[in-house]
């Protein structure tokens, strides 16, 4: 029953997007046929591109362009000054020499004196590769112990790497985690001619930029991290990897995260790469052994070898490095859970137009709020210490769009199918307005409410809420219920409004009928949404003159209206009511 | 790369120019080149700002010659375009705050110059700079980040680089233009 993009009305956002080039291909076609058939768009469509040109016109008339060209002299004799002072030297990376582990110390703590740059992403490769050579030409009785998290999607799996001079590195993955991840990455890095043995290293990094060459490089600073990106520029094959990101700490240049994106034939796959934990301790006779004696080395075969004696790591730590807060995905899940909780208590999804957003490492909320008051509530309203950011756009307009929502936008005049009969049956058209009316609202209300379900059910796909804990499942299947209740309660509107509307129209609406297995809140949402979008559509087709949505109820026969709103009626109805099937 | 690539200490030379900006000349030419070319641009950017052409310019030289200095100590710096508008940016917030606090919130909104009009005849002058005074007096009711956001798509940014610039979203910007626009034509058109 939905009709394709181009049969609709575009929204104004739509149209900005169109004009603005951040519609997709297709549905900017879409969006250009049409214009081509309907002018009331094409009007709409036009005023907007006259805005943006008398806004241009306004901007560049603000600039007396070149009239006066004598105001600029200054800048000349600024930078001649600039210039005329002593410029001062370029920082170079400093050799690490000797091979004695307060020598390897002393140089560490030379690379963490120095201050944070802005730097490109070759020299900030350079840099931490040259870091990690440093933590290489330690003592020779030294062994490194990287404690390592593998994620990819909702896969996972820890373990350590450890490496030391003149000795075979070995694998140790923890028990519990995703054993096949394991053998994936091995391949992955095999396949790309990496070092398994480094899975988070600039060494392998720059490897990689050498052999596919670097198409994009980019080089963010996040707080105290380097994020250095960098994309092949050659075309990939199945099982290559296309772009790789590494983070380093700016203090130290040491390399923290590794994410390689591969080429697949079913898209592309992420790999990402932490360093929970990086430890330097002594190598003992018995590490030494354990590190050498079983061949040959590889994940495979580790699962099965028994743990390492923690009698056998007792030496004392030289050096820890602490470990970085990474949040999981588990613990972004909740964080959202929260932020859309409190979004939804507050009322600042519907008063302010505040969205949910989720990024890499936080959680956003975008808000128009009216009153500074509004802002206060939502931040008292999040109570946890979670990544949750909120930013407040200044707003003091009353047009912002809300939840989305099935915009009815008039079509072609078209008579309304039953209004006469209404009229007739209650005596005057203003009391048959109002019913009319009072239905519309109830059905906008309803439609909030199933677009707010559907949109948790998307946020949190089945395998997304099994990963939550119990207290976030619990939060997120009331906030889904109480977007249900919510609808329920406009739902019982519309069913009380149906009777006198559908009577003019010679439907009876049966009883709901009491069968049926409870489901989920989230069972039927996307569904639901459709439904009673549709259901706006026909209320429209019925009783008003401006039909709006889809082309095909300028078509629609009363006997087929009529045949179509009885059946929506009994689907919303159960499905609300929490039953799946009659 | 190897490890063993880095057994000589490192030269960064050769990682701070591309060869094209090597052949533009000395960095003093480099820099005017740049000064010429964007000037403007982020003049107007900057005036949107601080509501002071004056200041507009005084800021813009600076941001250049902060561009000058950090190429000179061998920064690198991609998007020079972008690191010039986000400077320029925080420049102005940060005077803009400044001058609030001595001023007392007496700021100038007058400073604006309205465009070359000697081609113009007198009645057509007249009805440019009203139409002119009308977009301007909209826009000036718009919030300031949607102000800003509008200005710098004006500048040919795309929705990534003003994100970049302002600190937000990407979202926040197609948002804030999106509300602007919408704002601005029902302010502009249905009087």
């Amino acid at each position: 029953m939905t009709s394709s993009f181009s049969e609709r009305h575009p929204t104004v956002e739509e149209l900005i997007e169109a004009i603005e080039g951040e519609l997709d291909k297709s549905r900017r076609a879409d969006v250009a046929a049409h214009l081509e058939l309907c002018w009331g768009c094409r009007h709409k469509h036009e005023r907007l591109l006259r805005t943006i040109d008398r806004y241009a016109e306004m901007a560049a008339s603000g600039w007396q362009s070149d009239v006066d060209r004598s105001r600029w002299n200054g800048f000349a004799s600024r930078l001649a000054a600039a210039a005329a002072s002593q410029a001062p030297p370029a920082r170079r990376i400093s050799p690490f020499a000797g091979f004695s582990l307060a020598g390897a110390v002393a140089a560490l703590l030379a690379v963490l004196l120095w201050p944070v740059p802005i730097v490109s992403a070759k020299e900030a490769m350079a840099r931490s590769a040259a870091a990690e050579k440093a933590m290489d030409l330690r003592s020779p009785r030294a062994v490194t112990v990287q404690r390592i998290q593998v994620e990819a999607n909702s896969r996972r799996a820890k373990g350590k790497v450890w490496r030391a001079a003149a000795h075979r590195p070995r694998w140790q993955p923890e028990a519990g985690g995703d054993a096949a991840l394991w053998r994936e990455l091995e391949t992955l890095y095999e396949q790309n001619d990496l070092d398994f043995s480094r899975p988070v290293s600039a060494t392998n990094h720059a490897a990689w930029v050498a052999e596919n060459g670097a198409a994009r490089e980019q080089v963010d600073q996040e707080g105290g991290y380097l994020r250095i990106r960098m994309r092949s520029a050659d075309a990939p094959e199945p099982g290559e990897i296309v772009e790789a990101e590494l983070v380093v700490r700016a203090t130290d240049w040491h390399p923290i995260e590794q994410t390689w994106m591969v080429h697949g034939d079913g898209g592309t796959r992420q790999y990402r790469i932490v360093e929970t934990a990086l430890e330097v301790t002594a190598l003992t006779p018995q590490l030494a052994n354990w590190m050498d004696g079983i061949e040959p080395a590889t994940i495979s075969e580790l699962e099965v070898t028994p743990a390492l004696d923690p009698q056998e790591t007792r030496e004392p730590t030289l050096l820890e490095v602490p470990a970085i807060p990474v949040l999981t995905a588990e613990e972004l899940n909740e964080a959202e859970v929260d932020a859309l909780v409190a979004v939804h208590e507050t009322g600042a999804a519907d008063r302010d137009g505040a969205r949910v957003e989720r990024q890499a490492q936080r959680v956003l909320i975008t808000t128009y709020p009216e009153d500074p008051t509004h802002l206060v509530a939502l931040r008292h309203a999040i109570k946890t210490s979670r990544p949750i950011e909120i930013v407040a756009v200044e707003e003091n307009d009353l047009d912002h769009p809300g939840p989305p929502t099935v915009n009815v936008v008039p079509l072609a005049p078209q008579p309304p199918l039953f209004f006469d009969s209404l009229v007739q049956m209650v005596g005057r058209e203003r009391a048959a307005n109002l019913v009319v009316s009072a239905q519309h609202a109830a059905l906008r209300r309803v439609l909030v409410e199933v677009a707010a379900l559907a949109d948790l059910a998307q946020r949190f796909p089945d395998a997304a809420r099994s990963a939550l804990s119990p207290q976030a499942a619990a939060r997120l299947n009331r906030l889904g219920e109480a977007h249900r209740q919510a609808a329920r309660l406009a739902w019982a509107q519309v069913d009380a409004n149906s009777r006198p509307l559908l009577a003019a129209t010679g439907v009876e609406l049966p009883e709901q009928s009491a069968a049926g297995a409870l489901c989920r809140w989230d069972g039927t949402a996307t569904l639901l949404a459709s439904s009673v979008s549709r259901l706006e559509e026909l209320y429209s087709r019925g009783f008003t003159a401006l039909a709006g949505g889809s082309p095909d109820l300028g078509q629609i026969s009363p006997f087929n209206w009529r045949q179509e709103i009885v059946g929506l009626h009994a689907n919303v109805g159960a499905a609300l009511a929490g039953k799946c099937e009659p | 790369m190897s490890a063993n690539d880095h057994s000589e200490p490192l030269s960064l030379s050769g990682l701070l120019f591309t060869d094209a900006e090597a052949e533009c000349g000395t960095l003093e030419d480099r820099i005017t080149q740049y000064f010429a070319t964007w000037r403007e641009a982020l003049c107007r950017y900057l005036q949107v700002i601080l509501r002071d052409q004056g200041e507009a310019e005084d800021l813009t030289q600076e941001c250049f010659l902060r561009l000058y200095q950090e190429l000179r100590q061998n920064r690198q710096i991609h998007e020079t375009k972008g690191w010039l508008f986000r400077t320029g940016h925080n420049l102005a917030i940060d005077h803009h705050r400044r001058r609030d606090s001595h001023s007392q919130g007496t700021v100038d909104i007058g400073g604006m110059e309205i465009v070359d009009e000697r081609h113009l005849s007198c009645e057509e002058s007249m009805l440019h700079n009203e139409r002119i005074a009308l977009v301007r007096a909209a826009a000036d009711r718009l919030p300031q980040q949607q102000r800003l956001c509008l200005q710098l798509r004006t500048e040919g940014f795309r929705y990534r680089e003003i994100a970049e610039i302002l600190q937000v979203s990407e979202s926040t910007v197609s948002e804030g233009i999106r509300r602007a626009l919408v704002r601005l034509m029902k302010d502009l058109h249905d009087q």
